[in-house]
C-alpha cells in the first residue's frame, strides 16, 4: 500500500481549463459518502460561487448536513420547511422520515418514507429507514422485504445488517440475528455497537461471548459488563453475576456500569 | 611540565569550543515560520515522502498546508503520509479536506480508498471510486446472498481451543476448573465449580482444610441434540474430580499462608 501510495504521491496535473465543479451533486455524493468534512467544506465553497437557481439545491444540502450532523429537530424544520414550498424531492422525504424515527415519532415517518422509497427505488437509504419505521409498527413482514432492498443496494452493508439484527433480536430470533451480527463484524470489525448488539444477541440465544484478540482488558470489560446486563435483564441472575464479576476483576479500569448492576442484584437478594 | 601539558590541552579545548558558528540557532513558534515559498515544502514533502521518510515528509507537507490551507497537493501529502504511518484516522480528515479542493482528482480518490480498504472499509472504498470514476474497468459487480440467506447460514462455532486445562472466574467467590478436549464441544467439558476458601476463612474455621467442590455434572436436557446413531455420552470421566481431591488432600497440600 505504501509504494502504491508513494506512486501516487506526484503533484496533481493542472488542468488547462478548469470547468465549473457540479457542486450540486458533489456535495450530495460527500453527503452519501459519509464525508462530512468535505461537504462541509464544499458546502462553504458553493456559497460564495452560488447562482440564484441553486438557492434551494443549497438549502436541500443544508438540511442533510443538519440531520448527519445530528441536529435532528433543525433537520425536521427544514425539511418541513422545504415540503410546504411543494418541492418534490425524494431526499426531502427520506431526510424528513429519519429525522422523525430519531426523534421517536415512527408512526409519522412511515407515510414521508414510503413515498420516498417508491419515488427513488434505489436509494438503500429511504428502504432503510422505512424498514425500521415497519419494525417500530411490528410489521415484521414488510421490514424485512425493506431491508432486503436496502443491503442489495447499499454500499454500506454493515449498517443494513446491524439494523436487520436488531429486527431479528425484537422478533424473538435471537441465533439468526447472532449470525447477522457476525456478518456484519466482517465489514466493519471494529464498530462499538455492532459488537454490543452481536454479544447480547450470543447472551440472548443462550451461547457466550468470547474475547477477541484485538480487545484490551478495558474493551473486553465493557462487553462483559454489557453481556451481564444483558442476562439480568433476561432474568438469568446466575449467569449476570457471573459476567459482571468477571468485568470487575478482568478490567483494567473500574466498570462503574458493572458495579452498579451488581449492587442492583445485591439488593434485590436482600 | 604537566601544568605545561594541562595548559595546552585547555587551550585546545576552548578553543574547539569556541570555533567559528556555521549555523544559527533560533526558536520561533510554529505558526510564525519563516516566510517561504509553499512550493519548496512540496518538493521537499515529495522527496521525503519516497524515500520512506514519512515523519519528516508530513513535516514538509505540513508547512505547506500552513502556508496554503487550499492546496490540494499539500493536503493529500498530509493524509498519505499519515496513511503510510498507519494512522488512518487522522488520513482521513485531510483526504476529505483535499478532495473537497479537488473533487475530480482521481489520484486523491484513488489515495483514500486504498486508506479505506486498509481499515476494511472496502464497499466504501469502491463506492468512492465509483463517484470519482476510478473504478477498474472491467471490476465485476459481485451479486450478494439475500438476507434470508445470511440468517440461515449455521452459525460459525466457536474458536477451537488447544489448552488443556482452564480456571474460569465464575464470580467473586468461584472459580471453575474445566478441561478443554479440542475435539469436543464446550458443553460437553468436565468442569469442576468451587468456592474460593481464603487464608483468613481457613484459619477462621478450622474444619474447613479443603475447599467445597461441587462437580458440575451436565444436565441431560441443556446437551444438543444429535441425530440418531451419534454418541452423546458427555466426556465427563471424573479425571478432574480425582485431581482435585488429589490436592485437596490436607497431608500433601500443607498450609497454606
Amino acid at each position: 500500500m505504501i509504494l502504491a501510495l508513494l506512486l501516487a504521491a506526484a503533484t496533481p496535473v493542472a488542468g488547462a481549463a478548469p470547468a465549473p465543479l457540479d457542486y450540486a451533486r458533489l456535495v450530495d455524493e460527500a453527503i452519501d459518502g459519509g464525508r462530512i468534512i468535505q461537504a462541509d467544506a464544499m458546502l462553504g465553497q458553493w456559497r460564495v460561487a452560488a447562482q440564484p437557481n441553486a438557492l434551494q439545491a443549497i438549502e436541500i444540502a443544508d438540511a442533510r448536513m443538519a440531520l448527519e450532523k445530528r441536529r435532528d429537530e433543525e433537520a425536521l424544520a427544514r425539511f418541513s420547511s422545504l415540503e410546504r414550498s411543494g418541492l418534490n424531492d425524494c431526499r426531502v422525504g427520506e431526510g424528513k422520515g429519519i429525522a422523525l424515527l430519531r426523534l421517536g415519532r415512527a408512526q409519522e415517518a412511515l407515510e414521508p418514507l414510503r413515498r420516498a422509497a417508491a419515488d427513488c427505488e434505489g436509494r438503500w437509504r429511504s428502504w432503510n429507514a422505512l424498514a425500521v419505521a415497519y419494525d417500530e409498527a411490528q410489521s415484521w413482514a414488510l421490514s424485512n422485504a425493506a431491508y432486503e432492498r436496502a443491503y442489495q443496494l447499499t454500499d454500506k452493508p454493515s449498517q443494513v445488517l446491524n439494523n436487520y439484527g436488531l429486527s431479528l433480536l425484537k422478533q424473538g430470533k435471537a441465533a439468526k440475528a447472532a449470525v447477522i451480527f457476525d456478518k456484519a463484524r466482517e465489514t466493519a470489525p471494529d464498530d462499538v455497537r455492532i459488537i454490543a448488539n452481536g454479544d447480547t444477541a450470543y447472551v440472548m440465544g443462550g451461547r457466550d461471548i468470547s474475547r477477541r484478540p484485538g480487545d484490551t482488558a478495558d474493551e473486553w470489560a465493557r462487553r462483559l459488563s454489557n453481556a451481564g446486563q444483558v442476562a439480568m435483564r433476561m432474568g438469568d441472575l446466575p449467569k449476570a453475576q457471573a459476567y459482571l464479576s468477571r468485568a470487575m476483576t478482568e478490567g483494567d479500569s473500574f466498570v462503574p456500569d458493572a458495579a452498579a448492576a451488581l449492587d442492583g442484584m445485591k439488593t434485590a437478594g436482600k | 611540565m604537566n601544568k605545561a601539558i594541562v595548559a595546552v590541552a585547555l587551550i585546545i579545548a576552548t578553543a574547539a569550543c569556541s570555533g567559528p558558528q556555521k549555523g544559527v540557532l533560533s526558536i520561533r513558534p510554529v505558526n510564525q515560520q519563516a516566510p517561504g515559498p509553499a512550493q519548496d515544502a512540496l518538493e521537499r514533502g515529495d522527496v521525503l515522502f519516497s524515500r520512506g521518510e514519512y515523519a519528516l515528509a508530513l513535516d514538509a507537507f505540513r508547512r505547506a498546508v500552513r502556508s496554503d490551507p487550499t492546496d490540494a497537493h499539500g493536503l493529500n501529502g498530509v493524509a498519505i503520509s499519515y496513511a503510510a504511518m498507519g494512522r488512518h484516522d487522522l488520513a482521513r480528515e485531510f483526504f476529505e479536506l483535499a478532495l473537497s479542493r479537488a473533487p475530480e482528482d482521481q489520484r486523491i480518490a484513488r489515495n483514500f480508498a486504498r486508506s479505506l480498504s486498509a481499515q476494511g472499509f472496502n464497499s466504501e472504498a469502491d463506492a468512492l471510486l465509483a463517484q470519482a470514476g476510478a473504478a477498474p474497468k472491467g471490476a465485476t459487480v459481485v451479486a450478494r446472498p439475500t438476507l434470508a440467506q445470511l440468517a440461515s447460514a449455521v452459525p460459525v462455532g466457536s474458536p477451537v481451543r488447544t489448552a488443556s486445562v482452564e480456571l474460569e472466574r465464575m464470580s467473586l467467590g468461584e472459580v471453575r476448573l474445566r478441561t478443554m478436549d479440542a475435539a469436543a464441544t464446550e458443553r460437553t467439558n468436565p468442569q469442576l465449580t468451587t468456592r474460593i476458601v481464603t487464608v483468613a476463612e481457613s484459619q477462621a474455621r478450622s474444619e474447613l482444610t479443603a475447599p467445597i467442590i461441587t462437580v458440575g455434572r451436565l444436565d441431560a436436557a441443556s446437551l444438543p441434540k444429535f441425530a440418531a446413531g451419534e454418541d452423546v455420552r458427555p466426556a465427563y470421566d471424573g479425571l478432574f474430580e480425582r485431581l482435585w481431591k488429589s490436592m485437596a488432600q490436607p497431608d500433601r497440600k500443607g498450609r497454606r499462608g
